[in-house]
């Protein structure tokens, strides 16, 4: 779409150059007016070349839009629409932006009949959700119910509970967990108390045109698995939100060749996927087991986790009883053991080959509420992981999809937990704006695809436009915590750059690391700005 | 090399008090009627208003603002936009002698009622021929600006 520019904010050479050509054009038409000073010259000329000037600053603009290779040269602002029409051609989409949000627990004082309107906002661990569509409870003995109506459920203690979902005015990740309480912005009749069902799911920024751009620059890769372009073009099909790293053969970090025949090699490809901005939160209940009790009364608990469980998790982030969902006893494995259940499905002989990956298993130990020895007792167990691993293998592994011989193995990228610490200088009588500098800064950071390094001068360069008024970001620094396929945990350095080791024996190098920073992992530190 | 001309544009159908006057005039003007036309825009467009390029003086911002109260107020205005109009207006190699500004003076102001004002003007070419030129201004009703508490 064409939008001049503000004639104000021309090149001034360039406006300079167009009235010269507008007055040579001119005299030329005119030989015998002095189109140089003078009337025309004011009325005609000046006005005339500043347009021809704007003009030919926004079809360049096009031009540059018109072919990626200009794009990616331009160091003018790509045309979304231009970009999405020229990639549209080739089967590529722009990836749309999903909202953090989740859902909510509302508990009643009675069966009385009550309605949320579309746009009713919660209060939850401190960010605000809110319903994207109305939401009508009933007794499910009201014979006025209808099929769209949420019947209220009755508690033994007397109360009624229904779920209704929200989700935030924002794509960033909101670190809700189960059970944390959720307070309504406008009186809902009977409401006694809320709180969140579940973990929220985390959100996915849209992507920008230079984006976009950028991951199509080596060419258009056609969505077969014949190239590691290609793979990564069919990992973006199914999941347009994802990003994709290929390892493959000759590789340093492809450490599945492990034939007992000399010169016998190739066909092992490892995908390496992220899919949302941060990890999700994905949670399962499981049965567990006392194994023993210790001298000091701590009770020894045991869970085993399939790999059909949470595939592919990186961490556990919390295990509570399933008959207290609400409480959290904040109770964290002790040990881990990890192994792997393939069932002659890929190649994989050690447990670190299967690290992060849909046949990953792991039983984990902790300290938990007390018990007797062989005593069994459900535990919700929260971890975080890539969310759709197991669909994006079968995916691949298709039949239509998989070149004969080939073995894909499809992990979650190995994630770099990014740590910053921001300076911000507040100036006159702004108030201190928190939210939306973290907000930005882990957009900014999660944007960032496979990379050997995270620039923090890059980050504040990106995000200096979405600072709030009165706020200037000073300083910026930082470093990772990389959690390796062997389970241990590496410090990416900082404090400027934040840089990726090659350690590719352990699964850890620029093509299978991502930056992942959750809001909550950023620290801010404001300053007074010294008035003058 | 022919003379190239400029088209008139303070050339009433009619003459009119309030419009300016540079003497009788053809839609294309050349000679010193060329720079008077010349001379008046530049006087009369207001310094910096005029995006990339130099132009204009402050003697049309001194009018709308209201600063100018008596006769000597537009004298001292007017020499203090002269002093510039020599540079806006410093000729260019190969302008003949009578398109070319040598100098202006601020022959006699006059009240022509409230708020209006006539000026006349003698402008030299540096071919050393004379016009004068007669400038009726009208001041704007000056507003304090909002919050101007000077």
């Amino acid at each position: 779409m064409i939008e001049l520019p503000d004639l104000t904010t021309l090149d001034a050479d360039k406006v300079r150059q167009a009235q010269a050509l507008v007055a040579d054009s001119l005299s030329q038409w005119m030989p015998g007016v002095d189109v140089t000073r003078g009337a025309v010259a004011d009325v005609l000329v000046a006005p005339a070349g500043e347009l021809v000037a704007a003009i030919s600053q926004e079809m360049e603009r096009i031009r540059s839009s018109l072919s990626l290779r200009l794009a990616i040269d331009s160091a003018t602002t790509l045309d979304p629409d231009l970009i999405d029409n020229i990639l549209s051609n080739y089967g590529i989409e722009r990836r749309a932006a999903v909202n953090a949000g989740g859902r909510l627990r509302l508990i009643m004082s009675s069966a009385t009949p009550v309605t949320l309107p579309t746009g009713t906002g919660f209060i939850v661990a401190g960010y605000r959700f809110q319903t994207d569509r109305a939401f009508s409870a009933r007794s499910p003995s009201d014979p006025t119910i209808s099929a769209t109506d949420i019947p209220l459920t009755a508690s033994t203690d007397g109360t009624y509970y229904w779920l209704i979902d929200v989700v935030s005015a924002d794509t960033i990740s909101i670190p809700v967990r189960t059970g944390d309480r959720a307070d309504a912005l406008v009186p809902v009749p009977g409401l006694l108390s809320a709180r969140a069902e579940a973990d929220f799911f985390t959100g996915v920024s849209a992507e920008t045109a230079e984006e976009l751009v950028e991951s199509v620059q080596d060419g258009i890769a056609p969505p077969t698995a014949g190239t590691a372009r290609g793979i990564i073009s069919l990992v973006r099909k199914l999941v347009p939100a994802a990003s994709a790293s290929v390892v493959e053969y000759g590789d340093a970090e492809q450490i599945r060749y492990h034939t007992d025949l000399p010169g016998v090699g190739g066909s092992r490809v490892d995908v390496y996927v992220r899919t949302s901005d941060l990890p999700a939160i994905g949670q399962v209940t499981k049965s567990g087991v006392c194994t023993s009790v210790q001298f000091d009364g701590s009770t020894i608990w045991q869970i085993g986790l399939t790999r059909d469980d949470l595939p592919g998790f990186y961490e556990i982030v919390g295990i509570k009883p399933s008959n207290s969902p609400t409480a959290d006893l904040g109770v964290e494995p002790s040990t881990y053991q990890f192994g792997v259940d393939v069932r002659g499905e890929a190649d994989i002989r050690l447990a670190r080959h299967g690290t992060f990956t849909r046949y990953q298993t792991a039983v984990i130990t902790f300290i938990g509420p007390s018990g007797i020895v062989g005593e069994r007792r459900d535990f919700t167990v929260s971890a975080s992981l890539q969310g759709q691993l197991v669909e994006i293998d079968e995916y691949l592994l298709s039949r239509e999809n998989r070149p004969e011989g080939v073995d894909i193995l499809v992990h979650g990228a190995v994630p770099c937990r990014v740590i910053l610490d921001a300076t911000v200088k507040i100036s006159g009588q702004a108030a201190q704006d928190r939210t939306t500098i973290v907000n930005a800064l882990a957009k900014a950071v999660n944007a960032v695809s496979f990379s050997d390094e995270l620039s923090t001068d890059e980050i504040a360069s990106r995000i200096a436009g979405q600072l709030p008024v009165g706020h200037t970001l000073v300083s910026l620094s930082g470093f990772g915590r990389i959690l390796g396929l062997d389970r241990e945990e590496v410090i990416a350095t900082g404090p400027r750059r934040i840089i990726v080791p090659d350690l590719p024996a352990r699964g850890i190098s620029y093509r299978t690391v991502c930056f992942f920073c959750d809001p909550a992992d950023i620290i801010v530190n404001f300053e007074a700005a010294r008035s003058a | 090399m022919s003379r190239l001309y400029d088209i008139a544009v303070f050339r009433p159908r009619f003459p009119l008090p309030s419009l300016p006057s540079v003497g009788r005039t053809n839609a294309a003007l050349v000679g010193i009627q060329k720079l008077s036309q010349r001379y008046l825009i530049e006087l009369l467009t207001a310094d910096g208003s005029v995006a990339y390029q130099n132009r204009g003086t402050g003697f049309w911002p001194a009018i709308r603002n209201g600063s100018l109260r008596t006769e000597s107020d537009v004298f001292a205005a007017f020499l203090a936009a002269r002093a510039l109009l020599a540079e806006r207006l410093r000729p260019q190699e190969g302008d003949p002698a009578d398109e070319s500004y040598q100098d202006s003076e601020l022959v006699s102001v006059t009240l022509i009622g409230r708020g209006s004002v006539s000026l006349r003007i003698r402008l030299t070419s540096a071919a050393g021929e004379n016009l004068q030129i007669t400038l009726p201004i009208t001041s704007p009703e000056y507003r304090r600006p909002e919050g101007d508490r000077s």
